[in-house]
């Protein structure tokens, strides 16, 4: 962490949720919690342009939706990036908003938000531009039936699975076991088989998007 | 948890029950606001003032009795009589003859109006109209005496002024009824109006209040017990990873489990406690239509191929005026869409699921002064296409009926058809919904 603090604002209507949040994120050298509010209409209030880096929001909240209140905070200010709290899965839900989002949206799971190192990473990703989404969810997605993403090779998806954590080359090479230049070569193949071009990491954030839209959880067993 | 005591799980109520049967009760305002038609009288005598409709037909009435008194003249014997004459006097006498009648008739008609019959009681109001005519018959009796062809017998004259009198009663008795019956069914058609805008305020209100109990279920749910549920489920990943990371197989052994556990809760969370919240309020619907159908088909598990296609009318008004449908429409497509999904999943084992929203713009039905052009009604229209076995033929709705039905009361239309495709058989869901705009 060189450089100025990842400053962020939290949105919760759950005052023990929020208090665990504010503990969990204050404890993290380069990280601020600037705001702390238990609503929409507070964080009208208190989130003035070019305070907040990321704003980490509850989806349900008493007076409001969180993703509508992401998208007017982003409206406000294009410079925050958003992470999406919710408890129970609505991954499903913000992949239009994210499409035309000047800075990308993450998502995370309550549940996981509880385990530190997420949280923390979560919050510092996306504040580097990287989307990511709830660690959980993502090993529990299947590729959907008919969609591109079905056409991968075992490998990629289990490369793509990682990338959509939100996780560096690097990481994912330590985590798959395997050497960075395979990693690589793997997301080559990857953006050509889901017909992504652009640059580096556009290309990253539209992979993810791609998983977000072509992939499902099964919930019955 | 105490708040929650509102439905109890073991006795369900009928927003968790039944929740489509809740929102069936939302009629929109429109249908039970008055059409304007056909109705006891025409609308052009309706919105007219009734005293000019009673004097219109009284002058009508003294027209025809004009003519009749004319006749009577010629029957004694009057036109014999003025045969005898030149004729231009004879023209004169008729002339004379028509404007004593018209000018007398005038008078009662006047005489009665001016009295303004429609403010006398019922009982009063005729033997006046008789008193009027009464007074004026008597000018017009000596005014036909001063005619020269008229007979003068005492039997002429007394049955002129019985004539002059009943018919002059008559012709005007016949435009106060009438005058009477316009003002009745004037005022029985703005106490019908006032009723209905009576019934379409209770419904209004209806439908706020349960929309603001759905949400507050949702939020309970979302809320409180997810949280809950939440705390718990992290309680016990963080129990387990403590355990794992011992250096004992036991403890191991009872990470498993806790595992397992905190698996099994995890399901019950996004399964149960899920589908209850969804039944009351579904996930993404107060950002809007598309997001809730969009998420929904997300949802679906993922051996199950999904599309969804907007035309572009569609796709402009639901992602650029997300919250112009109202909740209680957004809430009849999104549950007719998911009682389709349902069916194509559970009886006709489907694994493809296509779904398209295309809407139009209704034309104006009428020119009421209330209407304007923000008020244009819109329809939209869903199609829910599957591969899955083909529906019998003739198939009976059953859960769909209620859906249906709920289309149907708001002007919509759904049906249920079995495809054609070759190599894709299937059954398709198709519905439309006219709604207003909320601006």
């Amino acid at each position: 962490m060189v450089g100025s603090p990842v400053r962020v604002g939290i949105v919760e209507d759950e005052a023990l949720m929020r208090d665990m949040l504010v503990e969990r994120l204050t404890a993290q050298e380069g990280i601020r919690v600037v705001h702390a509010v238990p609503g929409v209409t507070e964080a009208r209030l208190v989130f003035a342009p070019g305070a907040v880096d990321v704003a980490l929001l509850d989806v349900n909240l008493p007076d409001g939706n969180g993703v509508a209140l992401g998208v007017q905070l982003q409206r406000q200010d294009p410079h925050i990036a958003i992470v999406l709290l919710s408890s129970e899965d609505v991954m499903g839900l913000f992949t239009t908003v994210q499409e035309e989002a000047s800075r990308p949206w993450s998502y995370l799971s309550k549940r996981s938000s509880f385990t530190p190192d997420v949280l923390t990473h979560a919050v510092v990703a996306t504040a580097a531009g990287h989307v990511v989404l709830d660690p959980y969810l993502v090993q529990r997605s299947e590729p959907r039936a008919g969609s591109a993403i079905a056409d991968l090779t075992p490998a990629q998806f289990g490369v793509l699975r990682l990338v959509a954590e939100g996780l560096s080359n690097q990481a994912a090479a330590e985590r798959l076991g395997i050497n960075t230049r395979s990693v690589e070569s793997h997301l080559k193949s990857i953006y050509q088989r889901l017909g992504i071009d652009g640059d580096g990491s556009n290309r990253r954030v539209a992979a993810v998007l791609s998983f977000l839209e072509q992939t499902g959880r099964s919930w019955r067993n | 948890m105490a708040q929650l005591t509102i439905a109890p799980p073991a006795r369900p109520t009928r927003l968790f029950d039944e929740p489509a049967e809740a929102s069936a009760r939302n009629y929109d305002a429109s249908d039970v606001m008055p059409k304007r038609g056909p109705s006891f009288f025409p609308d052009l005598w309706l919105h007219q003032d009734p005293t000019r409709v009673g004097v219109l037909l009284s002058a009508a009435n003294v027209m025809l009795y004009t003519a009749i008194a004319l006749a009577q003249w010629a029957g004694w014997g009057g036109l014999y009589e003025a045969t005898q004459l030149s004729g231009p006097e004879l023209v004169g006498e008729s002339l004379m003859i028509a404007a004593v009648n018209l000018i007398y008739g005038g008078f009662v008609i006047a005489g009665t109006f001016m009295l303004r019959p429609m403010s006398w009681p019922w009982k009063m109001r005729y033997p006046l109209i008789a008193l009027v005519a009464l007074v004026m018959s008597f000018p017009r009796v000596l005014a036909m005496l001063a005619m020269q062809t008229t007979p003068s017998g005492w039997l002429y004259v007394v049955t002129e002024w019985i004539s002059g009198f009943g018919g002059g009663f008559l012709a005007v008795t016949a435009g106060v009824i009438c005058a009477h019956m316009v003002s009745r069914a004037r005022r029985e058609e703005s106490e019908r109006l006032s009723t209905a805008r009576r019934a379409a305020r209770a419904v209004e209100e209806l439908q706020t209040e349960e929309m603001r109990v759905r949400r507050m279920v949702a939020d309970q749910l979302h809320g409180t017990l997810q949280y809950r549920l939440v705390t718990v489920t992290a309680g016990l990943d963080a129990v387990a990873a403590d355990l794992q990371s011992r250096d004992c197989s036991i403890a191991q052994g009872t990470a498993a489990d806790l595992r397992a556990w905190a698996e099994t809760l995890e399901e019950i969370r996004e399964r149960e406690v899920r589908s209850l919240s969804h039944a009351v309020f579904p996930a993404g619907i107060e950002l809007g239509m598309a997001h809730a159908v969009e998420a929904m088909l997300r949802r679906l598990p993922p051996h199950i191929g999904t599309t969804l296609t907007m035309d572009e009318p569609a796709s402009a008004f639901l992602n650029d005026l997300p919250d112009a449908m109202p909740m209680a429409e957004r809430l009849v497509v999104v549950y007719t869409v998911e009682e389709a999904i349902t069916n194509a999943l559970k009886h006709g084992h489907a694994t493809r699921i296509d779904l398209r929203i295309s809407l139009r713009s209704l034309p104006t039905q009428s020119s009421l002064p209330c209407d304007d052009a923000s008020q244009a009604r819109k329809e939209i229209a869903v199609t829910v296409d599957n591969n899955g076995l083909a529906c019998p033929e003739n198939v009976n709705l059953r859960g769909l009926a209620r859906h249906s039905e709920r289309i149907g009361t708001r002007g919509g239309t759904l049906r249920l058809t079995r495809r054609h495709v070759r190599g894709y058989g299937g059954t398709r869901l198709a519905f439309t919904l006219p709604f207003t705009p909320a601006s």
